[in-house]
């Protein structure tokens, strides 16, 4: 999977995420940080992770590749898991 | 129909668990560290569709990750989760072993706090779960001779108060049963005089029984306790009032 596909899955989820929390997204840009922009709770983010590790078949943050905590914007999370089915 | 894994469901109540979920419709998922009659018989009469066992010794966190991730594959959604493994160890803290303590801590503990992590995450992705865990009124009151399985049990409450917080915004419950003193194999752990004094002590008169907490057990897994999440439900016929 490339980056662009990559990119674009972690945005499918936080579409599906959206729908069904009500969060009132009307578009995800590489750049909008998840928390400020989106509104993207601590649980959120998680929901997000198990989403990626479920469809990507990776977790870079069970293995201190990544920091969960350092990832600010959408363009973050996307190239963290790029670099972990890299690396994988 | 429902998935429902059960840790340790081959004996004691968490063979009661699995008996009690089938007979109810649910699909079981469960893994112990042998196969027991009870486990072989149920493979029998069952289809792979409702009744999924493995061979797993409950220490082992990396198994019981892909455990989790198996029974997810096979069945596409894990409705419940029922952390019931665990073993009793009755002496006296300084007289015990390092060894009895960190398996303790190992299989009551730890072993459930993995198992959890993994199905969570399904659950988050469903934006629905129920867990359940199998705690003690040990883990509530002190009683001489059970420190460290009090220990984990206790930690087991805390862990279930703090999950029920983070998962709920994701509409997964999280409570725990605490059963009091029961006529199961870990309950015969108990001299006959200690069981005689648990029965004088206790409102109703006698130890606890399987069939008294699969009820709740149910009851937790159903619609009718959507809105109860953080609990430890005690279940001790009036021992710890």
């Amino acid at each position: 999977m490339d980056y662009k596909e990559i990119n674009q899955t972690v945005k499918d989820f936080i579409m599906q995420i959206n729908e069904e929390q009500e969060l009132g997204i009307s578009e995800v840009q590489d750049d909008d940080s998840l928390v400020e922009d989106l509104g993207f709770s601590s649980l959120y983010v998680a929901s997000l992770v198990a989403f990626l590790e479920n469809k990507l078949e990776v977790d870079p943050f069970s293995t201190n590749r990544a920091v969960i905590t350092e990832m600010r914007t959408v363009e973050d999370i996307a190239k963290a898991y790029e670099k972990s089915l890299n690396t994988s | 129909m429902k998935v429902i894994c059960v840790s340790g469901g081959s004996k004691g109540l968490g063979k009661g668990v699995v008996e009690d979920l089938l007979r109810h419709g649910y699909s079981v998922a469960t893994y112990s560290r042998s196969k027991t009659e009870f486990i072989e018989k149920t493979q029998e009469a069952e289809s792979s569709e409702r009744f999924y066992w493995e061979s797993i010794e409950g220490t082992d966190l990396e198994a019981l990750k892909l455990f989790a991730q198996k029974v997810f594959r096979k069945y596409g959604q894990i409705d419940g989760l029922i952390n019931n493994v665990g073993m009793a160890s009755d002496g006296i803290l300084t007289l015990m072993n390092s060894g009895d303590i960190d398996q303790l801590i190992s299989l009551n503990l730890k072993s459930p706090l993995h198992l959890t992590q993994t199905c969570a995450k399904y659950m988050l992705q469903q934006g629905r779960g129920i867990i359940i865990n199998i705690s003690s009124i040990v883990g509530i009151r002190g009683h001489s001779g059970v420190a460290v399985y009090s220990a984990t049990k206790s930690a087991l409450d805390g862990f279930t108060r703090s999950l029920a917080r983070e998962l709920g915004g994701r509409n997964i419950c999280v409570n725990a049963i605490a059963p009091g003193y029961m006529d199961t194999e870990m309950g015969a752990m108990l001299g006959e005089a200690k069981r005689k004094q648990i029965i004088r002590r206790t409102p109703l008169n006698r130890l606890g029984k399987v069939e008294d907490i699969v009820g709740m057990v149910r009851f937790l897994l159903s619609k009718d306790a959507e809105f109860i999440t953080g609990q430890t439900l005690i279940i001790d016929g009036g021992l710890t009032c």
